[in-house]
């Protein structure tokens, strides 16, 4: 493999790895707070289907229109002029908001059920995959009637790739490590970036603030939290609201940049291999870099090698397919060594105990 | 003092439950501009005013009484076993091969060899995500989940290079032998004047189904085994008190699921296609857990829940070629019927003991 | 959880404070607490305010009496033990917890058949580790023989099953996350360990439920379970009968060896006497009883013989005519001095400190 290929590959990991790092760090936020959240899988399943579907809107309709009369001087001659009002941002941007406002609302659902109604987490966070599932064909082929997925999106109903200053000029010139700023470093949407930036931001949030603090109490010892006359409940909606956010985020990436549209079942499991990276990152935000950095790498090459050829026997292209759920299982099974979950974690607090 | 009585528990808050769901369904059918009602008339005209509309429906059933029963085993031991889906295509594998390889002289020992074959196979599919569970404490919910990506890939690759006779394109093997063939409900309750349940799929296995149904319920409420599962499903501390091991119950338990999960494919691989295809399944594995919640995890609720999913898979199918609503609306209603059955079960107790509360004070005064 | 001069430090800065005037609210079901440092008392009983009455003007038999509506026998009433052969023996007897930390340190001791020993200790010194290494809930090391025959500490046949089966029956501190399934029914509960027990299958493949139904019929009437209906989950028992549930599953089969954790914890003053009674019963029966208990009223009312635990060792091991409530409490400390030399018949432990370090708290 050469240094460009290898280039190619770590690039495309990057990619990849994009949306598992944010859905990772919306499970750390919602598993620090003590809920589990099977659901990372729909909410970012519904998130792509709306930004896909609002932003492949606007780039075809205005944000609104309305229609002036317009006469001559003097009053004669009169017609109706229709005026269309373009959104002042970008229709990807637009996507964006409503892919993190419909993954919201499948958080408040999963807050109602887990912390407001004390019911068990898992089995409301698969309703919500289930119904994320159902929904996003359902209403897409009510739409687009194209089967159950969005137009595909062109122009800026996606979000491009940002040159990073001095890309081309580095990269041709400075050996190795200007092929990697202009390859690896450089190129990506701004979407990468800003998961990227969740990451120290999550550290800091996490480990440097009262809010951070209160947050790991939480999940750890809800009563301590409680006696300490901090709202239980508040915090853990809050932390399934960043989580809603987050994975409203990981959604548009999918379909607005990652992708150009919205397909059905589009997410294919990429919710459960972000929880488990999670675990793999023992519920720790640079962890969970390092750790969907390298699932990343997996489903980089699943795609890029479909058949490899082993002196005579080639390994089947459905291996490679199942590659990244059975490396998932591996390192669940293997590789974790003891990973502790927070303690107080998918239990509903009771304030009478 | 209970709270409320065991009837309403087991009858009045999954009915509730059920009319939520049905209720919003509504207005989701209502926000695609249809008429909710028009629909249902379609649902039930199509699944139940015939014979053959309950051919289908009772077939559709006796695959979601196995996946409910298998996902119920698990629950007992709380054990959340998502992975029917998967366990359910590798029993079809097993299905196949015992209908394709072994020559049997008539269809009533090729169920039985079928069903050892499927459950067998669905058994084992659950058995690596059980040993994870139990001995090195990896989720099964996300185990199991990986494994139904992983089956579909299996499945993909032995029907597509080893099993697809020469010469076809179709990912599937070719056709069973006639002697395997299960006979339909057609075939069993037509006289020579009528001919009932024309056409529908619905066949032997549904007394296999029935039988599933009874088998859990002596093995959950009247074996030993069935005891110790439900111990350790509710209080693993004191399983360990009692020396009831959790590694053995969470092996068991599963082994058990994944058994019951490939039963499922002697109803839709050799009861139905005659030969193994790829989606067979059809999501029945995930309706599955709907079913088990409805039904309380009683083979009884599993079984009545099973006939109501039958129900509105069939008359989701009639939907989908009538209107324009598309089929996915059963997956929502399946997650709406999760949701209200299984993770806000408080929201629709709560009002409901509060009543029985207040009539029991009243009747107390 | 204090020592005895612990909780005498926190009643003293109780009384600074009430003498600088403070209004001090102190919720407690121990009477002693109640008699030393109040001055009015109230006693609630189901949820109402029975009485309230001057501290000065009342006694703890009057107090226990409000407390469960009718006459209580505070002391309990036995006779003198006649110690027959050893049951268990217990030798260098170490265990490490999940976290790898050592819980116990290396523990010896026997048990004689009609004989109770109690365990006394502040909790979290090794006391539950020994009730659950020797009822077969976790790992340990060392050597524990039961009528002189060795049982497995570690592996197969290390479990619960495997020590019911040699006669060690548990009574767990916990009833409620280990002694009881608290959704399943009393009937259930009942058999709860005892599973396999022949007498409870119908045939080879089904329990005989029916048969065990009308068994624990009986069993909680004997027992004075209340009220007495096995078909009523075990949440919906008062802690006092659930309690009396798992004494009764316990106690009635007649083990030789009957471990017993915090028997009457959260248990009403009623229930108190009424377990204390089969307690003794067994012992008197000339069975073994080996009890933990961080109520040192409890343990020297009962107990024949005391050990003393601290730190996951044994700090000292007596009669429990000559025990005081000072040795002990020094011991339960880690503390030796002649406070504890001054109790005739007690070996005392090298580990235990010969000087109390000063320590000074709050």
């Amino acid at each position: 493999m050469d240094f460009t290929t290898l280039l190619d590959l770590l690039d495309s990991s990057m990619r990849l790895a994009m949306p598992l790092l944010l859905a990772c760090l919306a499970g750390l936020y919602s598993e620090r707070a003590g809920i589990f959240d099977i659901g990372l899988e729909g909410k970012m399943l519904t998130a792509a289907f709306f930004s896909a579907a609002v932003a492949y809107h606007y780039s075809v309709h205005p944000l609104f229109s309305y229609e002036t009369l317009q006469c001559d001087p003097g009053g004669a001659n009169c017609q109706t002029v229709l005026h269309e009002v373009r959104a002042p941002i970008a229709p990807a941007w637009l996507g964006l908001l409503a892919g993190i406002a419909s993954s919201m609302a499948l958080s408040a659902i999963h807050g109602l059920a887990s912390i407001t109604f004390r019911g068990n987490q898992l089995i409301s966070g698969v309703a919500i995959n289930f119904l994320a599932s159902g929904m996003t064909v359902l209403v897409a082929q009510n739409w687009f009637r194209q089967g159950g997925r969005t137009p595909s999106l062109e122009g800026t109903a996606r979000f491009t790739p940002v040159d990073l200053p001095f890309a081309d000029a580095i990269g041709d010139s400075v050996p190795i490590l200007g092929p990697i700023y202009r390859e690896l470093i450089s190129g990506h949407t701004i979407l990468v970036y800003l998961a990227l930036a969740c990451v120290p931001l999550t550290w800091w949030i996490f480990y440097r603030t009262r809010f951070g603090l209160r947050l790991r109490a939480v999940g750890e010892n809800p009563e301590s939290v409680d006696t300490a006359g901090v709202s239980v409940v508040g915090l853990r909606f809050a932390a399934v609201a960043i989580a809603g956010i987050l994975c409203g985020i990981a959604g548009a990436y999918l379909a607005t940049a990652l992708q150009a549209g919205f397909v059905r079942e589009m997410t294919s499991g990429r919710g459960y291999i972000a929880l488990a990276a999670l675990i793999f990152a023992k519920w720790r935000p640079w962890q969970a870099l390092g750790a969907t950095l390298l699932f990343g790498l997996l489903q980089a090459i699943a795609v890029r090698f479909q058949n490899i050829d082993l002196g005579g026997f080639v390994i089947p292209v459905q291996f490679m397919e199942a590659l990244p759920y059975i490396l998932t299982v591996v390192i669940l099974a293997g590789f974790v060594g003891r990973a502790i979950p927070p303690r107080a974690g998918g239990e509903p607090y009771v304030k009478e105990r | 003092m209970e709270r409320m009585p065991t009837w309403a528990d087991a009858v009045l808050v999954p009915l509730l439950s059920l009319i939520l769901a049905a209720i919003l369904s509504a207005l989701v059918i209502l926000a695609i501009g249809e008429d909710p009602l028009a629909a249902f008339k379609i649902m039930f005209d199509g699944a139940l005013k015939s014979s053959a509309g309950w051919g289908y429906t009772l077939y559709y059933a006796t695959n979601f009484m196995f996946t409910g029963l298998a996902v119920s085993v698990a629950f007992h031991a709380r054990l959340f076993n998502i992975g029917g889906e998967g366990q359910a295509m590798l029993g079809g594998l097993g299905v196949a091969l015992a209908c394709l390889y072994i020559p049997w002289p008539h269809w009533t020992l090729a169920i039985v060899g079928a069903s050892v074959g499927g459950a067998l196979f669905g058994a084992a599919w659950a058995f690596v995500p059980a040993y994870l569970q139990a001995k090195r404490g990896s989720h099964v919910v996300i185990t199991t989940i990986m494994f139904n990506y992983i089956a579909f890939s299996v499945l993909n690759y032995v029907l597509v290079n080893l099993l697809r006779p020469a010469g076809s394109m179709d990912p599937a093997t070719e056709k069973f032998p006639p002697a395997t063939h299960l006979p339909t409900f057609r075939d069993m309750f037509s006289t020579a004047d009528t001919i009932l349940f024309r056409g529908a799929p619905a066949n032997a296995s549904f007394f296999l189904a029935v039988l599933a149904c009874v088998f859990v319920w002596l093995l959950i409420w009247r074996t030993r085994l069935g005891y110790e599962i439900r111990a350790f499903g509710q209080s693993e501390t004191a399983a360990n008190y009692a020396g009831i091991s959790g590694v053995r119950i969470t092996i068991v338990a599963m082994l058990i699921s994944g058994g019951l999960a490939g039963l499922m494919a002697v109803n839709a691989t050799q009861g139905e296609a005659e030969r193994l295809i790829l989606n067979s399944t059809e999501g029945a594995g995930f309706i599955g857990i709907a079913v088990a919640l409805m039904g309380r995890n009683h083979p009884v609720g599993v079984f009545i829940a099973a006939v109501l999913f039958g129900f509105l898979y069939q008359g989701g199918a009639e939907l989908a070629l009538w209107t324009n609503i598309p089929s996915q609306l059963i997956i929502v209603i399946q997650a709406l019927v999760i949701l209200f059955t299984g993770a806000l079960d408080n929201m629709v107790r709560m009002p409901l003991e509060a009543m029985f509360l207040a009539l029991r004070r009243k009747e107390a005064r | 959880m204090l020592t005895p001069a612990e909780a005498d430090q926190l009643f003293r800065i109780l009384a600074r404070l009430r003498d600088e005037g403070k209004t001090i609210i102190l919720i407690t079901h121990k009477l002693r607490e109640i008699m030393e440092i109040t001055d009015t008392v109230s006693v609630m009983r189901r949820g109402e305010m029975t009485a309230t009455v001057k501290t000065s003007e009342t006694s703890p038999e009057e107090l226990a009496e409000l407390m469960v509506g009718r006459k209580v026998l505070l002391r309990v009433d036995k006779v003198p033990a006649k110690p027959g052969d050893e049951v268990l023996t217990v030798e260098n007897l170490r265990v490490t917890d999940d976290d790898g930390i050592e819980r116990l340190k290396g523990v010896s001791f026997t048990l004689r058949a009609g004989e109770v020993l109690g365990i006394a200790g502040v909790a979290g010194n090794g006391q539950s580790e020994l009730l659950e290494v020797l009822g077969g809930m976790r790992p340990g090391s060392g050597s524990v023989r039961m009528k002189g025959q060795e049982i497995d500490l570690t592996g197969k046949h290390s479990d619960g099953q495997s020590r019911r089966a040699r006669g060690i029956a548990h009574v767990p501190e916990d009833r409620q996350h280990e002694g009881l399934i608290m959704e399943f029914v009393a009937w259930e509960n009942l058999v709860f360990g005892y599973q396999h027990d022949p007498a409870y299958q119908a045939n080879r493949l089904l329990m005989d439920n029916a048969g065990i139904l009308r068994a624990a019929q009986g069993q909680m009437e004997r027992f004075d379970v209340r009220p007495p209906n096995p078909r009523l989950s075990a949440k919906n028992f008062s802690g006092g009968n659930q309690q009396k549930i798992v004494v009764a599953r316990e106690i009635e089969r007649g083990p030789d060896l009957l471990l017993v954790g915090q028997p009457t914890r959260g248990v009403d003053i009623g229930a108190i006497e009424f377990i204390h009674k089969q307690i003794v019963g067994l012992r008197d029966a000339g069975k073994a009883v080996l009890l933990v208990s961080v109520e040192l009223d409890e343990i020297m009312s009962l107990s024949d013989r005391i050990a003393v635990m601290f730190d996951g060792h044994l700090m000292g091991l007596g009669p429990a005519e000559t025990a005081t409530q000072l040795g002990l409490g020094c011991l339960m400390a880690g503390l030796g001095g002649k406070d504890t030399t001054s109790m005739a018949g007690w070996t005392i432990s090298d580990a235990a400190a010969d000087e109390a370090p000063v320590e000074e708290r709050v």
